[in-house]
């Protein structure tokens, strides 16, 4: 039982000392039984009020502390530090919180401000005097990180955690990386080809010495926590011993079986046996088994026959390996939303109404028409392209109610891609607002129009038919006042972008927690926007929300750096305020095992009563809430204590 | 124009979103009623722009537009409203507050010529409905 | 099963068509629609402002009536089912308004009726196969466009009638008669409804539109379930024609018209009688009503 308390209230500049009356608190601190001193400075986060605080300790041989000032989310940290500099035991430091649970509240109530500041410092003292020091238990690191998907937010990330020595575990759902940024033609704003920027990562990816690439496979659970989680991962077969093949693509070229193109946008076909696109790492096929026609009723075989090294393998089944890591980085990116469902545009009803991605296949040189702008419907070249923004964006009502963020850019890429290609041509640009924050953005959108005269028309659009060959628009320019009809060849969709489709399940499965859309949820949304709450997990790219690729690369790259911050230590060192069972009460039960989210608990054999492995515990009481008998406590939070705690706040 | 408080502020723009149920400032003008609305070749001002003009309090030119009269009512503007906003429902309310002020738009007598004998009564009544006071 | 349905104001006097065909159809179809006994008009259109119950009253009234005879009312006229579907709406959301309601009408509305258009009862009652089944005559030559108005299809979460983008009961339906229909990009735009009253250009700008389409995408008639969506189609085109030589009539048909030929239903002339463009001599020239019988 602690017997020389100190208490130091904070005037947090005026938050605290305008609303509550200080002097008061003080006089009735210092007559409080088992406070041996009180005391009250402006800045008390500030370093000279952090080193009254240590001098007091040591003056008044101070056993325990509590800090009256802000949250404890704020500078529990802070005075914690300067108690232990003046040897006290962190958690012989307590935090009353007299800012926002008391004076910003009660602005208006002066004089019970200070009474309840008063009760809150109280009830703190009572709990602190039978705090006892604790030591955090630690537990081993397996300094290997996972990252899942591989685009080009994936890809930063594990070349920063590889390059910073660790070795790291890359996996891709699809049969190549690279994620969209390999389907983008070029990029804003600077107009260089996506796939020459991005051939280096994927090059330098695939040959690290520290990464371990694995495609074609999928994340099936996780198991454990920071520094040891458990990862199942499912190898889908490729149907190809992918060691034996030598990627001489002979067996592409022979496979009879053509199917759509997932990769162009279903603008032109692929074979059953395919590669993403001729730049594919790893540039080694897969038989697609929903197409394939040995593999649906054993006709056909043309593959193995033609395989010179004998690759093909019908046989192969799917594989389940289990892995380690200490952190996982979670790079899911993102789909478009599916435009069917926005009936008024006549996406999928016609041809030539199409999104922007498929935009970007008609602008690659790798595409169905190898960079040509020609029309889906008939080939043509279009001579009037109207693009539409926020399709699907900024539309609560109807589809996703938040700015998709890189569509004002890309559009003005469009616009002059395609005037450089089709000089004679005009584009028509439905916008409701261009957002072109971003270095040499805003420059690149003013070119779209000077120099090639994209006309930006301001308006939604609210009808898309078919009449003689041609897409009629009917829009408005809310600025000279018109209603607008455009008669046009092709119309681009500029497509909210959401998580991918499984982003809620694949997030509950990781245990990321992910938004009402299904975006990943940061553990704090401005000050830690790649961690999840739960410890060891991080994320980055279009998975977390929309962004551009700098952006992505710029979080991918942070990501990294916590992963490298978290494997910098030797061991980890978990929470010190966990569970612990009172020996002679527990029976047994089991309740708390079952439970307990981080496998913490568990029934000694020999005494049949519930024990606590002190490392995987996050102190979260649940095991507290179920036990029937008062036998569960966390350390710190006795029974005793919240009881008297309470009785400070009657 | 000049803008005013006690215009952006006035009672009628209250009166006006009561009557109908909406909250013309969640209007953001990106003109989508307007853009689909199959009657705006009728119409003297476009429909988001009478939004606009609530937004600003301009009771006056919002009350002389011709342009609540030509609704139809088609709801082409309402569903596909990206906020949500009920925009024939305020042309609606508009329309009611001049009814209710004694302004009619019936002629009957011109409708007596043209097509007694064939109008289905649904068109007659809602015509009265809409158009008198 | 018999369901209760609801003629509205127009139906027994100006669109036989609608009305009578509907319930010739139906007799043959095994699903008979019965009179509802106690109905009051629908007050032919939705009033949205919110101040002022008395505008509902005769619908619920409608619906408190058909509440006692069962638990749908099949409704033929689109203005009916969009005003009695609309106010069922908010009679169920909204408790405030349906005290006052009672309080008013002494009478409480407490069992909610399905209010169901002919369309939907055909289809979900009866079955697109069976009435395929009863096709006596073949209307395969005639190039159908369905023309499906505002009320069946906004505001289309409350109505819950069909795609408001897409629809397609009625391209189900008129496949069941044997007839394929005719795509155009104006069936879900408004043909002017009541501004008949007030602007004929502004109809006439509508229905140039609607037919227009309709008949570049090859249509030579349309068909619709309202009668005023019906007279809207049907009277401006003779003025449209006037300032614009181009423009070719065609006939306009309720959807029941067409039921009637396909079922080998006798429509009688004064059915005939009651459209604007005479659909006789297209009939006829089709071979679907032989030239004698006219």
């Amino acid at each position: 039982m602690k017997k020389r308390i100190g208490v130091f209230l904070c005037w947090c500049g005026s938050n605290i000392a305008e609303v509550v009356d200080v002097d008061i608190v003080i006089d009735a601190m210092k007559k409080y039984q088992g406070v041996a001193h009180a005391e009250y400075y402006k800045y008390f986060c500030s370093e000279p009020g952090q080193e009254i605080i240590e001098k007091a300790i040591k003056e008044y041989k101070l056993d325990g502390v509590v800090m009256a000032s802000c949250s404890p989310a704020m500078h529990e940290a802070t005075f914690r530090k300067a108690a232990v500099r003046a040897g006290l035991n962190e958690y012989e430091c307590e935090i009353a919180n007299v800012r926002e649970q008391c004076s910003w509240v009660h602005r208006m109530q002066k004089p019970e401000a200070t009474l309840k500041a008063i009760k809150l410092i109280s009830s703190m003292v009572e709990k602190l005097k039978m705090n006892e020091p604790l030591i955090a238990a630690s537990s081993p690191l397996i300094k290997r990180a996972l990252v899942v998907g591989a685009g080009i937010s994936g890809m930063q990330t594990a070349l920063d955690i590889a390059n910073s020595g660790h070795h790291v575990m890359l996996l891709e759902r699809d049969p190549a990386i690279g994620g969209h940024m390999a389907q983008l033609a070029e990029t804003f704003p600077t107009l260089d080809c996506s796939q020459c920027i991005m051939t280096p990562k994927t090059v330098e990816v695939s040959q690290h010495p520290r990464i371990k690439l694995i495609t074609y496979a999928e994340v099936e659970s996780i198991k454990g926590n920071v520094g040891n989680f458990k990862v199942k991962i499912r190898l889908k077969p490729a149907y190809l011993d992918r060691k034996k093949c030598t990627g001489c693509g002979v067996c592409i070229e022979k496979c009879p079986m053509k199917v759509s193109s997932e990769f162009n946008q279903h603008m032109g076909k692929r074979k059953a046996i395919y590669v993403l696109s001729p730049q594919a790492v790893p540039n080694k096929p897969v038989i697609d088994r929903e197409n394939c026609m040995y593999l649906k009723n054993k006709k056909c075989g043309i593959c193995s026959k033609v395989c010179e090294v004998g690759a093909i393998d019908y046989d192969q089944t799917e594989q389940t390996i289990e892995e380690e890591f200490g952190a996982v980085v979670v790079a899911t990116g993102y789909d478009l939303y599916s435009q069917e469902k926005l009936g008024e545009y006549g996406y999928g009803k016609y041809k030539d109404v199409i999104s922007g991605l498929d935009f970007e296949r008609l602008n690659s040189a790798s595409g169905p028409t190898a960079g040509e702008i020609l029309r889906p419907s008939d080939g043509k070249v279009p001579k009037n392209v109207v693009f539409i923004k926020c399709t699907g964006s900024r539309d609560p009502e109807n589809a996703m109610p938040y700015c998709s963020k890189i569509c004002c850019m890309y559009t003005a890429k469009h616009a002059i891609l395609y005037k450089r290609k089709v000089p004679d041509g005009q584009a028509y640009i439905f916008y409701m607002d261009i957002r072109s924050g971003g270095k040499g953005y805003e420059e690149f959108v003013q070119r779209g129009m000077e120099e090639e005269k994209a006309l930006y028309v301001r308006g939604r659009v609210s009808k898309v038919f078919e009449d003689d060959g041609k897409i009629v628009i009917w829009s408005v320019d809310t600025l000279s006042g018109r209603k607008i009809e455009v008669k046009a060849d092709m119309v681009v969709l500029a497509t909210a972008i959401v998580p991918r489709h499984d982003a809620k399940d694949v997030g509950k499965m990781l245990n990321v927690s992910t938004d009402e859309f299904g975006f990943h949820k940061e553990a704090h949304v401005k000050l830690r926007p790649v961690e999840s709450p739960t410890m060891g997990l991080y994320f980055c790219g279009c998975g977390q929300g929309p962004k551009d690729i700098p952006d992505s690369i710029a979080q991918a790259g942070c990501a990294a750096n916590k992963v490298n911050n978290l494997f910098s230590q030797e061991k980890l060192f978990g929470e010190p305020v966990v569970a612990c069972v009172k020996e002679d009460v527990c029976t047994g039960c089991g309740l708390c095992v079952a439970a307990c989210p981080y496998d913490a608990r568990e029934i000694d054999p020999k005494r049949k009563i519930s024990v606590v492995k002190e490392a995987l515990c996050q102190g979260c009481g649940a095991c507290i809430s179920v036990c029937p008998n008062n036998a569960s406590e966390l350390k710190n939070m006795s029974m005793d204590q919240v009881f008297r705690m309470l009785d400070q706040l009657q | 124009m000049e803008l005013l408080r006690e215009e952006i502020q006035n009672e009628f723009v209250k009166k006006i979103e009561e009557l109908s149920g909406q909250n013309v400032y969640a209007c953001y003008q990106c003109g989508k009623c307007s853009a689909g609305c199959p009657l705006v070749g009728q119409m003297d001002i476009l429909p988001h722009t009478i939004l606009r003009l609530l937004q600003m309090g301009q009771k006056k030119e919002a009350l002389d537009s011709e342009t609540p009269w030509f609704c139809a009512t088609c709801l082409q503007c309402s569903v596909k409203c990206p906020k949500g906003v009920d925009v024939a429902g305020i042309m609606d309310a508009l329309r009611e507050f001049l009814r209710r002020n004694g302004v009619e738009k019936m002629e009957l007598q011109k409708i007596a010529d043209r097509m007694w004998k064939k109008i289905p009564q649904q068109g007659l009544v809602s015509g009265f409905r809409k158009f008198s006071s | 099963m018999q369901y209760p349905y609801f003629p509205g104001c127009t139906l027994t006097n100006k669109a036989k068509g609608l009305n009578d065909m509907a319930k010739a159809g139906a007799d043959i179809l095994g699903a008979p629609l019965k009179e509802l006994e106690n109905w009051y008009c629908c007050q032919a259109n939705f009033s949205s402002v919110t101040d002022n119950l008395m505008n509902h009253l005769a619908p619920v009234r409608t619906l408190i009536a058909a509440a006692k005879e069962g638990q749908k009312l099949v409704v033929l006229c689109s203005t009916c089912y969009y005003v009695l579907k609309r106010v069922s709406a908010i009679m169920a959301r909204d408790e405030e308004k349906r005290k006052v309601v009672y309080e008013f009408l002494e009478e409480e509305y407490t069992k909610p009726v399905e209010v169901v258009h002919f369309l939907e009862y055909v289809r979900d009652e009866v079955g697109f196969d069976k009435l395929k089944e009863n096709v006596k005559m073949d209307i395969s030559v005639l190039a159908i466009a369905p023309y499906y108005g505002c009320q069946l299809l906004r505001p289309s979460k409350e109505l819950a009638f069909d795609d408001p983008f897409e629809p397609s009961i009625f391209e189900e339906f008129l496949g069941a008669l044997g007839c394929e229909s005719v795509d155009s990009p104006f069936k879900t735009e408004c043909c002017g409804s009541f501004l008949t009253t007030f602007s004929e250009k502004g109809v006439e700008d509508c229905v140039d539109r609607v037919l227009t389409y309709a008949g570049k995408n090859g249509a030579e008639a349309v068909t619709t379930s309202c009668p005023l969506c019906n007279f809207n189609l049907d009277w401006a085109q003779k003025e449209i024609k006037n300032k614009n030589e181009k423009f070719n009539n065609m006939p306009v048909f309720y959807l029941t018209e067409l039921m009637a030929l396909a079922l080998g239903i006798e429509v009688p002339v004064e059915v005939w009688d009651e459209h604007v463009v005479d659909p006789r001599p297209f009939l006829a020239e089709k071979g679907i009503v032989k030239r004698t019988a006219l």
